[in-house]
């Protein structure tokens, strides 16, 4: 239960103190590389490293580079759609999350699926 | 637009703003322990760079717009700034594939602080480096 407070407690500081941050500058361009900040995986790397090892934690972040592949197609597609095709933001920005569940099987199939 | 600081913004985001995304940080980093705890640290890698918060600061964004332009607002102004923020995203998400192999290469060799420190740095320079080459390619 504590982990778990732990980690709500650290994921929740990083999230909103780069959401701050991206507040801060302008253009919006320039404020939106902080919504790919990696907050989540600064708090859940720390705390891994502290309660299984650093050998678990490089697991994971190895992991995380098809992780941050999918991303990049994500993000790129909701930029390319909501400019091509125009809808609300909200549910583009929902929507395209099957861009990254696609971009992150084809990354595990292709590299990390264990042999 | 050249780039500059302006705290406006972060005036206009009400309290409640700041604190649904501090909550969704929170439960997103507690859901991706869960699942590593579950399938394992290689599906739980994936889930770091799952875009759980975009969809909030997107929402918030939209708000914050429409808001600005007032009754009868179209969304045609939130969804050039939603737009311009994925856009931003796209380049930030190289700097979290930068993070990425440097806190894989890192961990193992050195103590953490400094691998985490180092990943961090990583994805300053990588992203925003990104996102400086992207602008003079545009101008050009």
């Amino acid at each position: 239960m504590g982990e778990h407070v732990a980690r709500f407690v650290l994921g929740g500081f990083f999230v909103a103190t780069f959401a701050v941050l991206g507040d801060l500058f302008k253009p919006k361009s320039f404020a939106g590389v902080f919504a790919a900040a990696p907050s989540v995986a600064l708090a859940t790397l720390a705390l891994t490293v502290g309660l299984t090892g650093a050998g678990y934690a490089a697991h994971e972040a190895r992991s995380m580079i098809v992780g941050a592949l999918a991303f990049v197609a994500y993000a790129s597609a909701v930029a390319s759609i909501l400019h091509r095709r125009g809808g609300r933001p909200r549910l583009v920005a929902a929507l395209c999350a099957v861009v990254w569940i696609a971009c992150a099987a084809v990354g595990w199939v292709l590299w990390l699926r264990p042999a | 637009v050249k780039l500059r600081f302006d705290p406006g913004p972060l005036r206009q985001t009400r309290w409640h703003g700041h604190l649904l995304r501090f909550v969704a940080g929170g439960a997103v980093t507690v859901a991706t322990g869960l699942i590593a705890e579950r399938w394992g640290p290689v599906v739980g890698g994936l889930f770091l760079a799952f875009p759980s918060i975009f969809p909030v600061s997107v929402t918030l964004l939209e708000k914050l717009q429409n808001r600005e332009v007032g009754a009868g607002a179209r969304g045609d102004r939130a969804r050039r700034a939603a737009i311009a923020e994925a856009a931003g995203a796209s380049t930030g998400g190289v700097g979290l594939i930068a993070f990425a192999m440097v806190a894989w290469l890192g961990l193992p060799h050195l103590p953490a602080s400094l691998a985490l420190g180092a990943a961090a740095l990583a994805w300053a320079a990588a992203g925003f480096g990104t996102w400086a080459v992207r602008r003079v390619l545009a101008i050009r």
